[in-house]
Order: C-alpha cells, then structure tokens, then sequence
C-alpha cells in the first residue's frame, strides 16, 4: 500500500506538472550553483596539483565563500534550446534568494510567470489563468526532493554532491566546473551534464549550461548580481503588484 | 444398587491396592515423559465460535497479506544525524534481514526509472479511456481547444521544470492520461500512511523517521512463530549505530504480549495457590498424608493432558492455562474423602458419602460437558480435558485415597457442626433465614442495574509499552484508522475484475468515487479494455487523428512548435491496442497488485477498500447482498461479531448447564424440595457476583460468564453435600469438608484477582464472589432451611 502511495505522490507531482508547473532537481541544481559566494579569494596561481585533489580544493573553496551569503538577488537570462519548439527560446526574469528556505523566480519575457517557496509551501502565478496556486511540500515529495537538495546546494555543501554527480574542472582560469550525474541516479535519466562558469573573481557564477540526454539544452547567464544586500520585500509576493 | 456396585470395586480396590498403586504410578512416570511430545497450540483461532462471518473474517485476515507484515519505524534521535544517514541505517538493515524469517524488506520505491515507467504505462491510456472519456476528448479537437491546450504547454514549456514535464507533454498534448494518473492517485488515498520519498526511502515528512515493511510467512495467529519472528528483528535492530533507534509495529506483538502476560499470571498464581495450598495441609493439619490430597489435581492433570492429546492430537494454550482452575475444583473430592476418614475413624466411610460426592462431580462435569456442544474448538478441548480431569480425580479421591488414610481412630478429628463464630453467637434459623433474605435483595438492587460489555477488544492485555510504540508510530506516519475491505471472489483474476467492475459502479453511486478505491478504476478487466482499445481505435481512425494534427500545426505556429513536437504522441497512438495481462513497463504494478488482489488456492480475490464507518458499511453491504460470494471484512464491525457470538454461544451452554445440575440434582434426591435446597448455594452465588459487579463498577462479560458457570458447578457440590449429609444424617466432616474445598478453590481461582490479563482479572472476581456466597448460603443457609422448611415440614406431616 505504500508503494502505490509513494507512486501517487511522483504522479501527482508530474499531473501537477500538466496542469501547472513544478520545481524540480534540475533546476534546484542550476539554482544552487548560482548562489554566489560572498567573499572573493585570490583564485589559487597555483602550481599543479592531481586532479582530484585541485577539485577538492575548489569545491572547499566554493563552499567556504558560499557559507557566507545569506541572500541574493540576480537577473537572468535563460536560453532554451527545446526539440518541440523551431527555435530558441529566450526567456528574462529575476531570482531571489534569503537563507534558510526562501526561493523567488520571476519570469518577466516573453510571459509573466512566477514561483514562491517559503519552507514548506510552493505558490506559482502565471498571466494567463492569472490563479495563484499552493502546494504543500509535505504532501509533494518531488517537490521536498528538490528543497532537500536545495537547501543542500544553499548551506554550501557543495562536497556532498559529488556523491551523486562526478566532479571535473575542465578550466581553472575562469573556473569552470562540470557535473556528470552518477549512474543509477535520477538526474542521470535525463541530465547529461551540468556546465558551471564562475566569473574572474568566483564572486558570482556567469553562467550555466545543462545538456539533457535527449539532446535538449539550456544555458542561464546572470546579470546584475547582488549579494546580501536589502531585498524588497514585494519579491516575495508570487502575484505581481498592479 | 449403586451402594453394591460401588461397595464391590471399592472393596476390590481395597484388596489390590499396590497393584494399583503400582500401576497408577506407572501411569504417572509415562504421563511425565508423554509431556515432552505433546504438542501444544498457540494459534487463537481455536478459541473463536463457529459463527460464519467470524470463520469468514479470520480467514480472509490469514489468507490476506494484511497481517503477515511486520513495519519498523526508525527515529533518528541525534539531533546532528541527518536524514541520509538515517538512510544508510535502514539500507544495512535491510540487508541483515533475510529469509526464512523474513521474505522481503521494502524500503522505498525506486524513482530513477519512475519517468520511464510512467511514460511507458501512458502507451496503455487507450485500453484504459472509457467511452465517456473518449467523447469528451473528441468535444477538445477543436481549434479553440486545441490552441487552449497548447498554449498551457508553452507555459509549461517556460516554467523552470520544464525538462521533466516535456516527455509529458510530447506524449499527451491532449491531457489525455490525466484521468488515469489522477485514478492512480486515488488508488492509496484510503491506504493509510503519509510518507514522502527521499532517494527512493520512506521517509517521514520532518525527515527525522524512515519506514521499513517486512513481509513475513508468519502469521499472527501463530503464536510460537510470531515469537521467533520477533525475537529475530530485535536481533538485527542490535546493529543499529548509536542515536538511531526503531519502533516495531506488528500484531505479532500483540500475540506474543498476550501470551506472555497470561503466562506471568499463570505463573504468579500458580506459585501463590501452590504455596497456599501447601501451607494449608501441612501447617492446617499437619499431617504428611494430606500431600496425597495436594498431588490428587496435579496427577489428574498431568494424565488428562497426555490422554486429550491422544485423542484430540493437539492442546490448546489457552485450555492448559484453565489448570489452575480445574485444580482447585477438582481438589474437593480429595478433601471431602480426607476428612470424613479423618472425621468417622475409618476408610471405609468412602462408601458413604460415595454418593454425594460423585453427584457433586457430576453436577461440575455437566457444566463442563455443556462445552462439547460448543462450535468453538478450544470449548471442545476445555470439556474433554477438564471431564478427564475431574474423573481421574474422582477416582482417585474414592478408590485409592482412602487406603492410605489411616482408619485408626485416634486419628480422628473433631468436626465442628458450624463456624466458631456462629457457634460463639447463635442466631435462630428464622431470624438467619431473614437477614439471608435482607441480604440477597440488597444484592439483588445493583444486581438489576449491572451492565453487559460484549466488547473482545477489552480483552487485549497487550503491553503498555507495545502500544505506546503504535501511538508514537501513529503520530508520525499517519494511518490509525485502517480502511474495511470489500472482497470479490472469482474463479479466475478476470471473473474477479468483471464482478468488481460491476461492483464498482454501484459502489462508487452509493459512496462516492473518493471513498471507494479499487484496482478496476485503474487496470479494469481484460474485457473492458479490449472493448475500450477498440473503440479508441475507432476514434482516431475515423477522422479525428488527422483533424487533431491539423489543427497542431495551425495553432502551433503562434507558438513556434516544431513539426515534430508531438511526433511521440503520434508514434503511439496505437501501440497501446495490444492486449496484456498487465500494463508493460511498470515494475512496480506488481506490488500495487498485491494490495487489491489475493490469490487463493482455488481462485482470486480482489480487494476494495473503503472508511470502516457505519454508514459506509451499511450501504456497501446492501451492494454485497445483491452479489452472492462477495462479503465486507471490517475490523470494528468484525469485534462486534465475534463479541456477539462468543456471548450467545455462552448463554446457550450456561442453559445446557444449568439444566443439567437441575436434573442431576433432582435424579440424586428424589424430591423437589431438597433440590431447591441444593440450588440456594448456586442462586446465592449469582445474584451475588450480578451484585458485586455493578457495585465495583465492572461489566459482566464473556470470561465472567464463562466463570459464572463453572461457580454453579462448584457451588452446587456444597449445597449437595450438605443436604446429603443432614438428609441421610453423616457424620462425615460435612461443614469441614465444604469449609475447606471452599478454601482451595478459592485459592486455586481467587488468587485470579491479582492477574494482569483483563480476562483472568475478570474470571478472578467472578469467582471469589460466586464461591465464596456459596459457601457461606451452604453452611449457614441451607441449615436453617432445610431445618424449618424439610425436618419442620416432615415433624408436622
């Protein structure tokens, strides 16, 4: 009975996924690694250490930086390269971020859409039903998996990923990272890999690129990040002021 | 006649009496070796009456695989342990438990293929769509619905979890599956418990418990089985790191509780009657022989037990556990015999109070024989063991007994014709007769008022601890309140899914669809879904595939869609109008199966499920009455029956009873009178225990019925010996005897009192108040009675 009750929950949450929308792992993990560290150390000059090793030395590196923020705010352009659409498409918006729980994404072209997460409820908007709906995390272990790993990626512990992705930095200089999701994992079944550019001064990401299995991809570039400074509080409001 | 008959074995005895001896104590040494190889059953389904919803019930609770699992709970309790951790525990635990004892450990589920899985599941939408799903999605294949539904993919499209949803949304673009993922979701609703998944792990919704089920081939009617499951799981649960620590949740536990508390009060009672016992014949008499009265029950008992499980070739537990009981019953014989040889100086007194004392037995054995016209099995044990038992004693007390009580008369003991009190403060037979009276309608007043609980349930001396465990489990996993379950049978899994599609509908018109959950709604039978794959076949073919992908490609362009954005959905469009036995792709469809359909030996049964409500109950057993076969199993509904049974059962063998002493009664006595005497004691006895209840505050019961009756055998005893004895003018240690009988039963049974098990706490009371009013109405009141109403009666006639 409890089989079919966790599948009734996957289902719900993808029939959600039909009628609404939802967050899911994928983009938890593209959000986690945008949070930007706060303070910017001297990228190492470095001689040259075994691979592993370097890796490890960035990620703690990463993960120190990243203890530090406790919010942030950024725009964004993402560019979705989809087999169902002829084109790309390009969406802008704006991403919010306050330690421990609070997400904000605001789609702003080509069509207004929004989601809100605080602690245990999703809120999601949209400009076309113009209905703001709720979603209990609780009740939606999709929707937990992807906070659990949120809140991981947030806390800056970077290092506990790599037990479900492998770890490769193909470019030190600006320091780039590549996420491979591990065999027998969830991501792996759709996520190809995970492509990760930090700036000059690993102050914030540039950008990120996910490569699906089926050929689809994605890139999400940063614009005009700011980091623990004051956040309006009308971000966190899932349905736009008029 | 009967005092040649018994004068000549008595004296026949009396010749050979170490040849007996002899052979009595070979009997013995076998009976004590026979006891290694005697099986004892633990299973209480040997103790439920014959009634048919009952047998039907705990059948379908075996049969099912309801009660066989057995669910571990486990906390993380560290406040620095996190929930993968926890996690990684219940992955080395789950490897500990192994077969035979435990089949299979489910931990979670398995999300890396569920995507591939459910996208394969959606091939099979086209046997699952019904006509009037069919007409409504032909009612969308219009411009305006089709550029509504893709503009809502677009959205999606846009939204940030778009990368799971696109393999959707390519494959269904009409929503089409939605109705059949949403029956998915309704499938568990009733089911019970409010998990999350984490890395395919049950993991409670604070992360802090995760859930393992174990599925067990032990039942938990097996008591011995249940003993051995348990005592493994807590042996791997050892293995758990510190700050992680595991509840478990079975009714195995109740079993073995039960078990285990019936056998402490065993214990405590039999340590407390024998030591009673022993203290009351060596410091009471101080006399070695009085041993050879002790051991009379214990011999009797130990042979009756070998000689029941010759014939029945099996004891149960629960019947062996009456022991003490049957002991302090059984006793008397010895102890009329002790002291009325005591008493008269000589052996040979036996012979007279043979008769009374063997009606007095017979009395007690009819209220035990009542129970071979029981339905219950255990009923039929308790009466051929315990008739053995009280025979064996019989014979011992009247044949072997007497030859080694010393008939010499400075031997003999001095019996006082009443209570020293009484003798102390002599009160006229009117005045006592009176205050009887007074007394017995003061017991009569809350005896009017004194409640019936039929309730079995009251009778779970489950461990506190044990329930503590379910209610922490309850808090945080949900899922107290188990469902009722509406069983189809059928020869064949698909005569099964016809007739519960038939079911279905009426069920879910008198219920409603929300509170009835059941596989056809999800995989109906073979025959509907042969019936649907061709209509929806029919569909598409006539027109509506072209119409649909017209207008995809005219509404599409405003949202740039590719040409081949909905090729998936396309590409299978008939793919799922081959028919299979169950749905391709799902590898969990098998353990979803496994909740709704059980298959027996000669057929199948599938289970719905529905609220164990009254109303609910109600109207779905109207629908079962309309289908021959069919029957609701429902745990609240199922106590209710099996309390109603077990009482009428009870009430029907306590008339056989107590018809029985009646004409037992009148048979020995020949006269009307006397036997009325013969029954104040048992009158006595009753009104008094109805009395004593109400007063404590206690409702009567069936183990208080059950203990009812055996007092009218035990007290009836005391009311014959005493009318005997003043009719035919014995000098045979009469009011010594009966105080003393009184004494051990009381000890043998009273000592209940101190019982943990609500079932022998009840027989406790019951008795202590029935023998001990029965006494006191036999020595004082049938005196005085018999006095005014026989010897008055019969000077003035």
């Amino acid at each position: 009975m409890l089989l079919s009750e966790c599948i009734s929950y996957i289902i719900s949450a993808i029939n959600k996924f039909i009628g609404t929308s939802l967050v899911i792992t994928s983009v938890v993990m593209w959000f986690c690694m945008f949070v930007v560290q706060a303070r910017a150390e001297s990228p190492d000059g470095g001689k040259l250490q075994p691979e592993a090793s370097r890796i490890e030395a960035v990620l703690d590196r990463l993960q120190e930086k990243m203890s530090g923020i406790q919010g942030l705010q950024t725009g964004f352009v993402q560019e979705k390269e989809l087999a169902v659409f002829k084109q790309k498409i390009v969406l802008k918006g704006k991403v919010a971020l306050r330690k421990p729980s609070m997400l904000a994404w605001h789609v702003l072209e080509p069509m207004r859409y929004s989601l809100v997460m605080d602690g245990d409820m999703v809120r999601q908007w949209d400009e076309d039903s113009k209905q703001v709906q709720e979603i209990s995390l609780a009740r939606n272990p999709a929707f937990q998996a992807a906070v659990a790993q949120m809140k991981q990626w947030f806390s800056g512990t970077y290092k506990s990923l790599e037990k479900d992705y492998t770890v490769g930095m193909p470019s030190q200089s600006p320091v780039t990272l590549e996420f491979t999701p591990r065999e027998a994992t969830v991501a792996a079944k759709v996520i190809k890999r995970v492509t990760v550019i930090f700036k000059d001064d690993e102050r914030y990401i540039q950008q990120i690129r996910v490569e699906e299995q089926n050929g689809d991809g994605m890139s999400l570039t940063f614009v005009d990040t700011r980091l623990n400074e004051p956040i309006d509080e009308a971000v966190w409001e899932v349905k736009p002021r008029v | 006649m009967f005092d040649r008959v018994f004068s000549f074995l008595y004296d026949h005895v009396q010749k050979r009496r170490w040849l007996v001896t002899g052979l009595t104590g070979m009997v013995i040494v076998i009976s004590l070796i026979g006891l290694r190889f005697v099986a004892f059953d633990n299973n209480i389904e040997l103790m439920l009456p014959g009634d048919e919803e009952v047998h039907r019930s705990m059948q379908f609770l075996r049969e099912s695989n309801f009660s066989n699992k057995v669910i571990l709970s486990l906390e993380m309790k560290s406040a620095e342990g996190t929930t993968q951790e926890l996690i990684s525990a219940v992955d080395r635990l789950a490897e500990s438990l192994k077969p035979p004892m435990v089949k299979e450990v489910v931990t979670g589920i398995s999300e890396v293929n569920m995507q591939e899985e459910m996208l394969s599941f959606m091939k099979d939408v086209p046997q699952l769509i019904d006509e009037s799903r069919l007409s409504q999605i032909g009612r969308e294949i219009t411009p305006e619905g089709v550029q509504a539904r893709l503009r809502g993919i677009y959205q999606q499209m846009l939204t940030p979890g778009s990368t799971f949803l696109m393999p959707f949304a390519r494959s269904d673009p009409l929503g089409v599956a939605s109705n059949v993922l949403r029956a998915f979701e309704k499938l568990p609703a009733l089911l019970g418990y409010e998990v999350t998944i984490q890395n395919g792990h049950f993991v409670s919704a604070d992360g802090r418990h995760a859930m393992m089920i174990l599925d067990t081939p032990v039942a938990l009617t097996d008591g011995f089985g249940s003993r051995e499951l348990i005592s493994y799981v807590r042996d791997r649960l050892q293995g758990l790191p510190p700050g992680i620590s595991a509840d478990i949740v079975a009714g195995h536990l109740h079993s073995i509780s039960n078990e285990d508390v019936i056998k402490r009060d065993i214990r405590l009672t039999t340590i407390i009657a024998s030591v009673g016992f022993l203290l009351l014949f060596l410091l009471g008499f101080r006399d070695a022989r009085s041993i050879l009265v002790f051991i009379m029950p214990m011999i009797s008992v130990l042979i009756s037990i070998n000689l029941s499980y010759l014939i029945l070739h099996k004891l149960s537990y629960f019947i062996i556990g009456m022991g003490t009981v049957i002991a302090g019953i059984s006793i008397d014989y010895g102890i009329f015999v002790y002291l009325a040889v005591r008493t008269g100086g000589r052996s040979d007194v036996a012979k007279q109070l043979a008769k009374p004392v063997i009606v007095g037995a017979l009395t007690t054995l009819g209220v035990f024989a009542a129970f071979f016209f029981s339905s219950v099995g255990g009923y039929n044990q308790l009466a051929l063991f315990s008739s053995l038992s009280i025979v064996f004693c019989l014979a011992y007390a009247l044949f072997l007994l007497p030859h080694f009580l010393s008939g010499k008369g400075k031997d003999a003991i001095p019996s006082p014709d009443t209570l020293p009190l009484v003798r102390r403060f002599p009160v006229p037979d009117t005045i006592r007769v009176a205050i009887y009276v007074a007394l017995m309608i003061c017991a009569g007043i809350p005896a009017m008022s004194t409640k019936f609980d039929n309730d079995v349930t009251q009778f779970d001396g489950t461990a506190p601890d044990i329930v503590q465990a379910e209610n922490r489990f309850y808090e945080v996993w949900g899922g107290r309140e188990k469902p009722a379950v509406f069983v189809v049978p059928g020869k064949t899994l698909e005569e099964a899914l016809q007739q519960g599609e038939r079911i279905y509908r009426e069920a879910t018109a008198a219920v409603g669809e929300e509170n009835f959950s059941s596989l056809v709604s999800l995989w109906p039978s073979r025959a509907t879904r042969e019936a649907n794959a061709a209509r929806w076949e029919r569909f598409w073919r006539r027109g509506h595939e072209e119409e649909l992908r017209k207008y995809i490609r005219e509404q599409g362009v405003q949202y740039d869609f590719s040409e081949e954005a909905f090729s998936p959905f396309f590409e299978n469009l008939y793919a799922g109008l081959v028919i299979r036995d169950e749905p391709r792709g799902l590898s969990f469809f098998g353990k979803l199966k496994e909740q709704f359909v059980v298959k027996k030996q000669d057929g199948y049964q599938l289970l719905s499920f529905f609220p164990d409500e009254d109303r609910y109950r109600q109207a779905l057993a109207s629908v079962s009455a309309r289908y021959p076969g069919t029957f609701v199993v429902s745990q609240s509904a199922f106590s209710h029956s099996l309390s109603r049974a077990v009482t009428s059962e009870l009430i029907f063998l306590s008339a056989i009873a107590g018809v029985f002493i009646l004409v037992t009664a009148r048979l020995l006595l020949r006269n009307t009178p006397l036997t009325v005497l013969v029954m104040v004691p048992v009158f006595t006895g009753l009104l008094v225990i109805l009395g004593i209840m109400s007063l404590l505050g206690l409702a009567l019961n069936t183990p208080s019925i059950l203990a009812a009756m055996v007092v009218t055998g035990i007290v009836s005893d005391y009311g014959i010996f005493m009318v005997y004895s003043y009719r035919y003018e014995l000098k045979v240690g009469a009011r010594a005897s009966v105080s003393l009988a009184a004494l051990t039963t009381l000890l043998g049974a009273g000592v209940l009192v101190f019982a943990r098990h609500p079932v022998l706490f009840s027989i406790g009371v019951t008795m202590l108040a029935g023998v001990l009013a029965g006494y006191l109405s036999s020595l004082l009141i049938v005196p005085s009675l018999y006095r005014l109403w026989i010897q008055r009666g019969a000077g003035s006639a």
